[in-house]
C-alpha cells in the first residue's frame, strides 16, 4: 500500500484565514519534525481546522453548535470577497513510486463541497477517506477523552487505532443484526404467531359446523379430525342413499358434486315457487349460522380490550405531548455530545436542579417509550383477537342497516395509522353487540320461516333440498379447514426458518465477539511494552506503569495502572495527574499509529501539549524526534506539530538550525490581514525589523528587535554550552534577554579569570567595554518601561548593530580570510 | 457457540471469509446467506445509521428466506 507525507498545506478563505489572492503555504519535510508555531490569534487553529475538514468533512469548532446558530455560515472567511474556501494538500508517497500529488478541496459561498486533484488521482474524496485514521489528527480533547471516557466507549473509539476497526464494525453489526427485539419486529414473528392462532380459530369454527352438519347428514360423530376425507365420502354417500339423487352422487367425490344441478333436479321434481323460497331460506340460515360468534369469548376480550385501552390512556397521561418529547430528544442529544458539564442545571432555563438532568430525561423520555409499548399491546391485540374478526363477519352479511360506517375497517385502519383510541374499542363493541343482536334476530325468523315452508312443501322433498344445501355447507367447512391447515403450516414453517436464522445469528455474534476480543487482547499486548517505555521516557519516572486490559469476550478496554509506587492494579483516572494522563494518552496512541501504517503516514499534534510541564514537553518532542520521526525510526512517522506555547517555541527555536527539524512561525493578523509563515531565522527577524524602522513604525521594530535579541543570545548560549540560570528554562520570559546576558557575562568573565578563555582581547574589550554596556543602557534598561516606545529610527539601528557585533565577539573566521564566521565551540575552545 | 479464531496475520477481508467458511461447515444455506449480506453491517457508521444498516440487512435476509421457503433460493 502506498503511503503519503503531508509536503504542503495550502489555505485560503477558511476560517480565520483569509489572504485572497495570496494563499498560505505551509512546507513540511519528510524527513524532520515539522513545528509551527503561532501566538494566539494568528491562524494555527484554522490551519488544524482546515486540515479537518479536507480530511474529515467537518470543522470540530463548529460541531457541537445549534442550527440555530448557523455553524455553516462560519466555515469560509467572513472577509474573503468571493465567499471560497480553497484547502490543498500536496501528498508524497513515502515509497518514491510517484510525484506527489494535489489534493484540493474547496467550499463555495453556498456551502457546497467539491474535491479535485492532479489527474492520476481516479478518486480524490476516497484518497482523503484514506487519510482519516484516528492517528492523523490528534489534540488535546482527543487525549482527554482517550481517559475520561468510559471502558466500553474506550474500547469502542480505541478498535480503529490498532488496525481493528473493521472487526469492531463486523462485530457491533453482527450484535444489532441479533438483537432479539429487532429480529422480532423486523421479522413479524408476532404477527406470523397470531395469524397462526388466526387460521386454528377459523378450523375450530369449520370443524364445528362440520360436524354439526355431518351428524345430521350421517347421523354419526366425527371422531378424527385428521380422517377428513373419509367424512367427505360418507357425506356423498348420504347423499347417494337418497334414490332422487343417487344417479347424481355415485362415484364422484364431494368436491365433484354439482350442487345447482341437484337442486334443479329437485325443483324439477316438484316445481313450485316454495321451493325456491325453501332454498333462499335455508342458505339464509346456514349463511347466519356460519357467522354465528363465540359470544363468551368475543366479550372476554372485549374485557381484556378495555383493559388494555385503560393501560394505554393512564401511560398516555403521564406525558406531554410530541413537543415535550422533541424536547427532551434534543437534550439527550446535547447531554449525550459531553459538551452539557453540569448535570445539575438546565441546559433550557438554567435553572438548577435536585437530581441529575440526564435521569431527568431518562425518565421522561421511558413514558412515551411505555406509552408506544402499551400502543402496540391494544393495536396487536384489535388486529389480532376474535371482536375484529367476528365485527368484520357480522358487517360482511346483511346485517348493517344503510349509512351504517363499516367500523371494522375503520378500526383496522385507525390501527394501521397509528390513532386507534379507546373510544374506537369502545364503538366496535357497541356495534359488534347490535350487529349480534340483529344475527340472532334473523336467525330466529328464517328459521322459523323454515318451519313454515316445511309445513307447505310435501315432507321428503323438503328433507331433499335441505340435506342437499347441508351438504353443499359441508364441503365449504371442509374447505375452510383444508385452508386454515395449508396456511398454517406454511406459516408455522416459515416461522421456524426464521428461527433458526435467529439461532445462527446469536451464534455468529457471539463468535466474532469472542474472537475480536482475543484478536484485540492480542495486538494490545503486541504494544505494551512500546507505551510503557514511551511514557516512562516522557514522565522520567519508573514505578508508574500504565496498562490497558480487554477482558472477556466484550469491548470493554480498561486503562490502569500496573504498578503505582508499589501499589499494584489501581485507576489510571483516578490516580493521575492532567500530564500524566495527557502523557499516557500520547504514549498508547503514537505507540499504536507507528505500528500499524496505514495511507497517512503523518500525524498531526494541535496543542497536544498543553498540559504539560516544560520538561516532559522536551521529553516528548526529543522522543518523536528519536524514536518515532522518520528517518531516525525506519517505518516511523512525520510529525507536525502546531503550538502556540511560548515555551515550546523557544525548544524549537533551538532545534531550527538542526538538520532534523523544520520550524516555522505564522506571522499576521486574522480573520483580516493575510497571514504568513516563514521559517523562524535571525535574519528574517533583523529583515523585518529594519523594514519597521525604515518606515517610522518604532513600536512594531521594537518587538522584533527583542526577539531577535533573544534569538542570538540563545545561540551563543546553546553553541558554545554556556550553563544558564534555571530560570531560562522555565518559562521566565519576561526576564529572558537580561538572564540571558548575565549568563553570558559572567561565564565569560569567569574562563577570563582562569585563563583560559578562548575569545580574542579585542573580542572581550568590544564586549564587555562597549557593546553589553551600549545594549544595556539604550535598550535592556528602557525595554520593559514606557521609555522604549520613543526610540528613534536612528537608536534602533544602533542597537540591531550592537546585537550582531556581540554576536561576532564569540565567533572566528574559518579559514581566516574566508569572510566565513563560526560560532567558537565552547569558550575554551576555537573548534 | 462456534470456536473461531482471528488471525491477526490476514487481512479483515480474508478472516471474515474464513469466519464464514467455518459457519458453512454446520450450516451451509444461513452461512451463504450472510456471506452475500454481511458488507451492510460492515459500513462505518453512527448508532442511527447502525440501526438503519441493520434494517436493511432484516429485511434482505428475510427475503432470501422467505425465497427459500418458495423453493427459489440460492
Amino acid at each position: 500500500m502506498t503511503r503519503y507525507y503531508l509536503t504542503s498545506l495550502t489555505v485560503e478563505g477558511f476560517r480565520g484565514i483569509n489572504n485572497e489572492g495570496t494563499p498560505l503555504v505551509l512546507k513540511f519535510r519528510p524527513d524532520a519534525v515539522n513545528s509551527v508555531f503561532a501566538q494566539n490569534g494568528t491562524g494555527k487553529s484554522s490551519l488544524y481546522e482546515a486540515l479537518h475538514y479536507a480530511i474529515r468533512k467537518s470543522v470540530p469548532t463548529l460541531a457541537p453548535m445549534q442550527v440555530g446558530e448557523s455553524p455553516d455560515r462560519y466555515v469560509n472567511n467572513l472577509f474573503h470577497s468571493a465567499g471560497t474556501a480553497t484547502v490543498s494538500l500536496e501528498l508524497t508517497p513515502d515509497d518514491g513510486s510517484g510525484l506527489p500529488i494535489e489534493v484540493t478541496v474547496t467550499r463555495d459561498a453556498a456551502g457546497n463541497r467539491a474535491v479535485t486533484a492532479t489527474p492520476d488521482v481516479s478518486d480524490p474524496e476516497e484518497l482523503l477517506a484514506s487519510l482519516d485514521q484516528d492517528f492523523t489528527l490528534l489534540d488535546h480533547r482527543t487525549f482527554h477523552e482517550f481517559i475520561e471516557t468510559s471502558a466500553l466507549e474506550r474500547g469502542r473509539s480505541f478498535a480503529p487505532l490498532l488496525g481493528l476497526s473493521k472487526y469492531s464494525q463486523l462485530r457491533r453489526g453482527l450484535q444489532s443484526a441479533a438483537d432479539t427485539r429487532a429480529y422480532n419486529s423486523d421479522f413479524d414473528v408476532q404477527v406470523i404467531d397470531q395469524q397462526i392462532g388466526q387460521t386454528q380459530r377459523v378450523e375450530t369454527d369449520a370443524l364445528a359446523a362440520f360436524t354439526a352438519t355431518y351428524a345430521y347428514l350421517t347421523g354419526l360423530a366425527v371422531t378424527d379430525s385428521a380422517a377428513l376425507s373419509t367424512y367427505a365420502g360418507e357425506v356423498v354417500a348420504a347423499l347417494e342413499s337418497i334414490p332422487l339423487l343417487t344417479s347424481f352422487a355415485h362415484g364422484k367425490r364431494l368436491s365433484e358434486l354439482d350442487f345447482a344441478a341437484l337442486k334443479a333436479h329437485v325443483l324439477d321434481a316438484e316445481g313450485g315457487a316454495l321451493r325456491a323460497e325453501l332454498e333462499a331460506q335455508t342458505k339464509l340460515q346456514a349463511s347466519l349460522l356460519a357467522i354465528a360468534p363465540n359470544s363468551e369469548e368475543v366479550e372476554s376480550h372485549i374485557t381484556a380490550l378495555e383493559g388494555w385501552c385503560e393501560a394505554y390512556d393512564t401511560q398516555l397521561k403521564l406525558t406531554r405531548g410530541r413537543l415535550t418529547k422533541q424536547l427532551n430528544e434534543t437534550a439527550k442529544a446535547l447531554i449525550d455530545t459531553g459538551a452539557w458539564s453540569d448535570p445539575l442545571v438546565c441546559p433550557l432555563c438554567g435553572s438548577t436542579l435536585e437530581s441529575s438532568i440526564a435521569d431527568r430525561i431518562q425518565a421522561t423520555l421511558a413514558n412515551y417509550d411505555a406509552v408506544r409499548a402499551a400502543y402496540i399491546v391494544l393495536t396487536e391485540q384489535v388486529s389480532a383477537g376474535p371482536l375484529l374478526a367476528s365485527l368484520r363477519r357480522l358487517e360482511t352479511a346483511p346485517l348493517a342497516l344503510d349509512g351504517e360506517e363499516n367500523l371494522s375497517a375503520s378500526l383496522q385502519s385507525r390501527s394501521d395509522l397509528g390513532t386507534l383510541g379507546p373510544e374506537d374499542v369502545a364503538n366496535a363493541a357497541d356495534r359488534w353487540r347490535l350487529l349480534e343482536k340483529r344475527r340472532a334476530t334473523a336467525l330466529a325468523a328464517a328459521s322459523s320461516e323454515l318451519e313454515r315452508l316445511a309445513r307447505a312443501i310435501p315432507p321428503s322433498l323438503v328433507e331433499v333440498t335441505t340435506r342437499i344445501t347441508s351438504a353443499e355447507q359441508a364441503l365449504g367447512n371442509l374447505t375452510s379447514i383444508w385452508h386454515s391447515r395449508t396456511n398454517r403450516e406454511g406459516l408455522s414453517a416459515r416461522l421456524r426458518l426464521y428461527s433458526e436464522w435467529k439461532t445462527f445469528m446469536d451464534n455468529v455474534a457471539a463468535m466474532a465477539a469472542q474472537a475480536e476480543a482475543d484478536l484485540s487482547r492480542q495486538v494490545l499486548t503486541s504494544l505494551e511494552s512500546d507505551y510503557q517505555q514511551m511514557f516512562a521516557a516522557i514522565m522520567s519516572v519508573k514505578d508508574i506503569v500504565p496498562s490497558l486490559d480487554r477482558g472477556g469476550s466484550g469491548e470493554h478496554l480498561a486503562l490502569h495502572l500496573s504498578e503505582f509506587h508499589g501499589i499494584q492494579d489501581v485507576s489510571a483516572r483516578a490516580l493521575l495527574s492532567e500530564s500524566f494522563k495527557n502523557a499516557l494518552a500520547i504514549s498508547v496512541f503514537l505507540t499504536a499509529a507507528v505500528r500499524h501504517g496505514r495511507a497517512a503516514r503523518f500525524v498531526v499534534l494541535d496543542d497536544a501539549t498543553s498540559s504539560f510541564d516544560s520538561g516532559n514537553q522536551y521529553q516528548l518532542m526529543e522522543h518523536i524526534r528519536g524514536s518515532l520521526q522518520a528517518p531516525h525510526r525506519a517505518d516511523g512517522l512525520q510529525f507536525i506539530l502546531l503550538s502556540h506555547d511560548v515555551a515550546l517555541e523557544k525548544y524549537f527555536d533551538k532545534n531550527q538550525t538542526e538538520r532534523d527539524w523544520n520550524h516555522q512561525k505564522l506571522h499576521g493578523w486574522p480573520p483580516i490581514s493575510p497571514v504568513t509563515a516563514a521559517r523562524q531565522d535571525a535574519d528574517r527577524l533583523r529583515t523585518q525589523a529594519e523594514g519597521f524602522i525604515s518606515t517610522g513604525q518604532t513600536d512594531v521594530a521594537g518587538g522584533l528587535i527583542r526577539q531577535y535579541l533573544e534569538f542570538i543570545l540563545l545561540q551563543i548560549i546553546t553553541k558554545l554550552g554556556i550553563p544558564v540560570p534555571i530560570d531560562i528554562a522555565i518559562k521566565d520570559h519576561a526576564r529572558m534577554v537580561d538572564a540571558c546576558l548575565r549568563a553570558i557575562v559572567e561565564c565569560v568573565d569567569l574562563h577570563r579569570r582562569a585563563g583560559d578563555l578562548i575569545l580574542d582581547p579585542a573580542q572581550v574589550t568590544a564586549l564587555s567595554v562597549r557593546h553589553v554596556p551600549a545594549l544595556v543602557g539604550n535598550w535592556i534598561s528602557h525595554y520593559g518601561t514606557a521609555g522604549a516606545a520613543s526610540f528613534s529610527p536612528p537608536a534602533l539601528l544602533g542597537v540591531l548593530d550592537d546585537i550582531d557585533q556581540i554576536r561576532s565577539c564569540f565567533q572566528h573566521e574559518v579559514p581566516p580570510g574566508s569572510g566565513s564566521w563560526r560560532y567558537y565551540k565552547s569558550l575554551t575552545a576555537r573548534g | 457457540m462456534t470456536s473461531f479464531s482471528f488471525d491477526n496475520d490476514l487481512a479483515f477481508e480474508d478472516n471474515l471469509k474464513a469466519m464464514i467458511a467455518a459457519l458453512a461447515e454446520t450450516s451451509p444455506s444461513m452461512a451463504g446467506i450472510l456471506s452475500r449480506h454481511v458488507d451492510v453491517l460492515l459500513n462505518e457508521a453512527d448508532e442511527p445509521q447502525r440501526r438503519r444498516n441493520r434494517d436493511l440487512f432484516n429485511k434482505t435476509v428475510r427475503a432470501e428466506l422467505d425465497a427459500l421457503l418458495a423453493g427459489g433460493g440460492k
